[in-house]
């Protein structure tokens, strides 16, 4: 059967070139020859195997990747079919104009002494597709020397997450840096060695203390040579790989940067922290492509101390919002315009109504993952050790403790914005019932499967870090190749 | 409007016919057209009695007109349309009827056993028919779309051939996948 190819979509390549990539799945040497198929055989049992891989692979394109892992349990062959680089490429570049996902990460960063592991035992991936689905962080293809340290290290923390693809690391020098396949479990890997020296103590005390002595990264994709990069840095002193390739590249950072950079459209920047010593008149930006470094002036932020920054991507386009909550509260989206390496600027959007409603809506989700997450902690103590699996957590009726009262009030500080309720109407919940949390979840939830957000905040500037500072989260990358 | 006849050979060597408008729906068929190869009787070695005259049906009715297909695949909605600022709003309740009835009509038309769905694949891969293409396999991808492993091999009437071990060790990974959450 010669089956022309032609009506079959292009895949894109999105795996990366894979130096040290563990393999414990069929390789794909093993995917057998087309098979011929038999048109007249009328009743036979299996007719579907009779179909050529081209078929197969354009059925399953059509289908959220849940439905496909399944399908490889169904039989050897579609097993094999299941792990075919061609057939995933191809997933991939069509998963791209379908819904677009997120994926949150909503547990509590570790108390030490309380759970054991600083990463969350899974993600939450939210998508319009197949509803909300929990990601295991495990069985992620590693050695399971490996993956113990990765789950045991207290210090690792999630860097990015591109194309289903998840960077996790940590600032202690020598420490290894993951890329996990989370969704196919078959390209993880294991970046190599950096030559970077471990982060000295510095003339300047300030900068030293606390997080910032550690290094900061920075994982992307550049689009136009389908590779995928990490960036390691601290202050001044970076460097760069391209995931295949053998070794680190020195990457002489223009100024200090003492964040972690969001990454947007192959584009990672920082935003300045509020620090003395930082450049708080502009981003950073560093294109993955040109490995070039450019700088973009802030907007003139008010910059007080009832102000809260977020820089986020929406319809992939930076944003920075300004939220007041002082005697004058308002909100002030700045959104970044104009080409990328020249001449770009950000212009004030806030009357927007489009623009607000999506604030606002992301807003609410993050009070929603704010709340998740405090919850997550009572429960986690509450039933101590049981959490270390990660199952038989159910969540508390309870919800008139003091942290979630704060986080309902950050809910009913922004509400307004959206033109509901009226403003100066009592909407405090002091006692909402579970039920409407609920609803008011779901409510989040399903608004957000409309857009694709992404947000990596300075370090002191992201409002729901304040409790756990190390919990991310994440736009899920998988589906939307524009943006992440 | 009558137009010129094509004449078709099915691999079982029957002949059927079929206008050059409606033959123009498959782009393997338009090519050998448009390239001037047209001896008297075009052989479709791949395509069987049994499904060329379903295959026929289908261009018949999408024949010289790709674009209706496109619009039932995006659930009727033609996206150019709601852009441009005047549009005939007679012209648009006439084109809602026409879509109504292509649905109504391919849903008709996609009344088959799975024999026959896996043959139209084939012969649309082969024959470079985009509507019918799109039309089976997401008839196919309808039946594996949140099911479970034991749904689709109900489904495709499909053996599994795995050992117990290999069986016992995926139904593990899909208990992963699957485990309640607190927040679902």
């Amino acid at each position: 059967m010669q089956c022309p190819v032609g009506l079959l979509p292009q895949a894109v390549n999105r795996r990366p070139p894979s130096a040290t990539s563990y393999s414990r799945l069929p390789a794909d040497s093993l995917l057998p020859s087309p098979v011929a198929p038999v048109l007249h055989l009328r009743y036979d049992m299996d007719a579907i195997m009779n179909l050529p891989p081209e078929i197969i692979f354009e059925i399953w394109s059509r289908i959220p990747i849940e439905s496909v892992l399944r399908c490889r349990c169904v039989c050897k062959l579609w097993s094999i079919l299941g792990h075919d680089s061609t057939f995933i490429d191809l997933h991939f570049s069509k998963s791209i104009q379908r819904t677009p996902r997120v994926v949150l990460s909503t547990l509590p960063r570790a108390r030490r002494n309380r759970i054991p592991h600083s990463l969350p035992p899974w993600l939450l991936m939210v998508n319009g597709e197949e509803g909300d689905r929990k990601i295991p962080l495990m069985g992620l293809g590693f050695d399971d020397d490996d993956e113990k340290l990765l789950r045991s290290d207290r210090d690792n923390i999630i860097v990015g997450f591109c194309n289903g693809f998840l960077c996790i690391a940590n600032g202690k020098q020598g420490s290894p840096i993951y890329l996990c396949d989370l969704i196919f479990r078959r390209d993880s890997m294991i970046l190599p060695k950096s030559q970077l020296p471990a982060p000295i103590k510095s003339h300047n005390s300030f900068i030293c203390r606390g997080v910032r002595r550690s290094f900061k990264f920075g994982f992307g994709f550049d689009s136009f040579q389908n590779k995928y990069k990490v960036v390691r840095v601290w202050e001044m002193h970076g460097e760069i790989i391209t995931v295949g390739e053998s070794a680190w590249r020195k990457l002489d950072f223009p100024r200090y940067v003492y964040s972690c950079p969001l990454h947007l459209d192959g584009i990672l920047y920082w935003y300045p922290i509020r620090d003395p010593y930082d450049d708080f008149d502009s981003i950073l930006a560093l294109d993955l492509k040109s490995e070039k470094f450019w700088s973009i002036k802030s907007p003139p932020l008010r910059s007080t101390c009832y102000t809260r920054n977020l820089i986020g991507s929406l319809d992939g386009s930076l944003f920075i919002i300004e939220c007041c909550s002082g005697n004058d509260k308002c909100m002030d989206v700045w959104l970044l315009e104009g080409s990328k390496m020249m001449g770009a600027g950000f212009r004030l959007k806030s009357n927007n109504s489009e623009i607000r409603k999506t604030v606002y809506q992301i807003h609410c989700a993050r009070t929603m993952l704010k709340m998740d997450r405090t919850l997550n902690r009572e429960n986690y103590a509450e039933k101590g050790s049981d959490s270390q699996s990660g199952r038989g957590i159910k969540r508390k009726g309870d919800l008139r403790g003091e942290k979630a009262r704060e986080d309902f009030s950050l809910f009913a500080e922004i509400q307004p914005l959206a033109g509901a309720p009226a403003a100066g109407e009592d909407f405090y919940p002091s006692s909402i019932t579970t039920e409407e949390l609920d609803s008011i979840r779901s409510l989040v939830f399903e608004s957000i499967y409309d857009f694709l957000f992404g947000f990596r905040s300075g370090d002191s500037f992201d409002p729901i870090c304040t409790f756990g500072r190390r919990v991310v989260e994440l736009d899920f990358s998988f589906h939307q190749g524009s943006i992440l | 409007m009558s137009s010129t006849k094509i004449f078709l050979k099915s691999s079982d060597d029957k002949t059927f016919e079929i206008d050059e408008t409606a033959a123009r729906a498959s782009e393997t068929l338009k090519n050998i057209i448009d390239g001037g190869c047209l001896d008297g009787v075009i052989p479709l070695p791949n395509v069987s009695s049994n499904i060329l005259p379903k295959v026929i049906e289908y261009c018949k009715k999408h024949g010289g007109d790709n674009g209706s297909s496109k619009k039932i695949a995006n659930g009727g909605v033609d996206k150019d349309k709601e852009i441009l600022p005047d549009y005939d709003e007679e012209e648009d309740k006439r084109e809602k009827v026409r879509v109504d009835e292509l649905k109504k009509w391919e849903e008709e038309y996609m009344d088959f056993d799975q024999q026959v769905l896996y043959d139209l694949m084939l012969a649309a891969n082969y024959l470079h028919i985009k509507g019918l293409l799109d039309l089976t396999v997401e008839k196919a991808a309808s039946m594996i779309r949140g099911r479970t492993p034991d749904q689709i091999r109900e489904n495709f009437n499909i053996n599994s051939d795995f050992t117990p071990e290999e069986e016992e060790e995926m139904i593990l990974i899909e208990d992963e996948w699957d485990d309640e959450w607190a927040f679902d």
